[in-house]
């Protein structure tokens, strides 16, 4: 204490900031847990799915038909990812599928850590082909690497031409790419053409299928695309 | 944002120090991340944490990146 000038009531000095530059990607959390999942599918040889979609584009419906097409419908498991509910696990449990819901809360998209916790009840050595059905939402779950082999994008005839150009991050990490209910194109005027324009954009490498889970169209030529041998990849 | 409050936390402890008074981000043009709405939503989601009042700035970059490129601590 200074009696002389009385420096003791002075208030003490605010810390100097210290600026860290970091560059760290933000989501290395979930790019950890995901590495440490491509790891444990690549240990039991288990092709993996993330499916992805606008809501209502039927991820769960084409599942449903997959059922029907794929040698072992036990042999196909299924993780299905939805803020609330099990309405789509229950669907594909009466299909004959091995079907494991998630709930994520609030939530819009599934992250890594939430997947390796829901598989669990699943003996990947069981399986022949493992199926994320993530979160109907173009956006989230675009971001978030879950161990995948394949990353699929689902859109619908009647979804708009251009969805690819409005949701490029999606369609452009997409290794193949579905326009489902293809019996549809003529009812809602599918202008096929500018559609495979606009993915010709986004996704100039994704393969293009067209289906339909309501009649079984393009489902040959699906689960032999999914049953194709494939690098494991690296996200 | 929760990946982002826990970097910064980390860093608060690796370096004992109290607040975040800036934070920055590196966003490619094709992270799928809106800028605005992130702006909007960082002062609602880190009320009652230590990045509580910490200036947010977005640096734009291309590809799909999405990074805490630096952080300023007090």
């Amino acid at each position: 204490m200074c009696g002389a000038c009385g420096c003791q009531d002075l208030p003490a000095p605010e810390p100097a900031s210290v600026l860290l530059e970091l560059a760290q990607p933000l989501l290395q959390r979930n790019s950890a847990q995901a590495r440490a999942l491509r790891q444990r599918f690549a240990a039991a040889a288990l092709p993996v799915i993330n499916l992805l979609s606008a809501p209502g584009s039927g991820k769960t419906a084409v599942l449903e038909q997959l059922a029907h097409h794929w040698p072992v419908p036990q042999r196909l498991g299924v993780v299905v990812a939805d803020l609330a509910t099990d309405n789509d696990a229950r669907r594909l449990q009466a299909a004959g599928l091995q079907a494991v819901q998630v709930s994520t809360g609030q939530l819009c998209h599934l992250p890594a850590a939430l997947l390796a916790a829901a598989l669990d009840p699943l003996d990947l050595d069981a399986l022949d082909l493992l199926v994320i059905e993530n979160v109907g939402n173009l956006v989230c779950p675009a971001l978030f690497d879950l161990g995948e082999s394949l990353r699929v994008a689902l859109l619908a005839v009647g979804e708009g031409e251009d969805k690819p150009l409005k949701y490029p991050g999606l369609f452009a990490s997409a290794d193949l790419v579905l326009i489902n209910k293809i019996d549809l194109a003529a009812a809602v005027g599918f202008d096929r053409s500018l559609t495979y324009r606009h993915l010709r954009q986004v996704a100039p490498a994704a393969p293009v299928l067209e289906i339909s889970a309501a009649t079984g169209a393009g489902f040959a030529a699906l689960v032999a695309a999914l049953a194709a041998p494939r690098p494991v990849r690296q996200r | 944002m929760l990946e982002l409050r826990v970097q910064a936390q980390q860093q608060l402890l690796l370096h004992r120090r109290r607040r975040v008074v800036a934070v920055v981000l590196r966003i490619g043009a094709g992270a799928c991340v809106d800028g605005d709405a992130l702006d909007l939503a960082f002062d609602c989601v880190m009320a009652g944490t230590p990045l509580e009042g910490a200036v947010l700035r977005l640096e734009p970059t291309a590809g799909r990146t999405l990074e805490l490129a630096a952080l300023e601590l007090q």
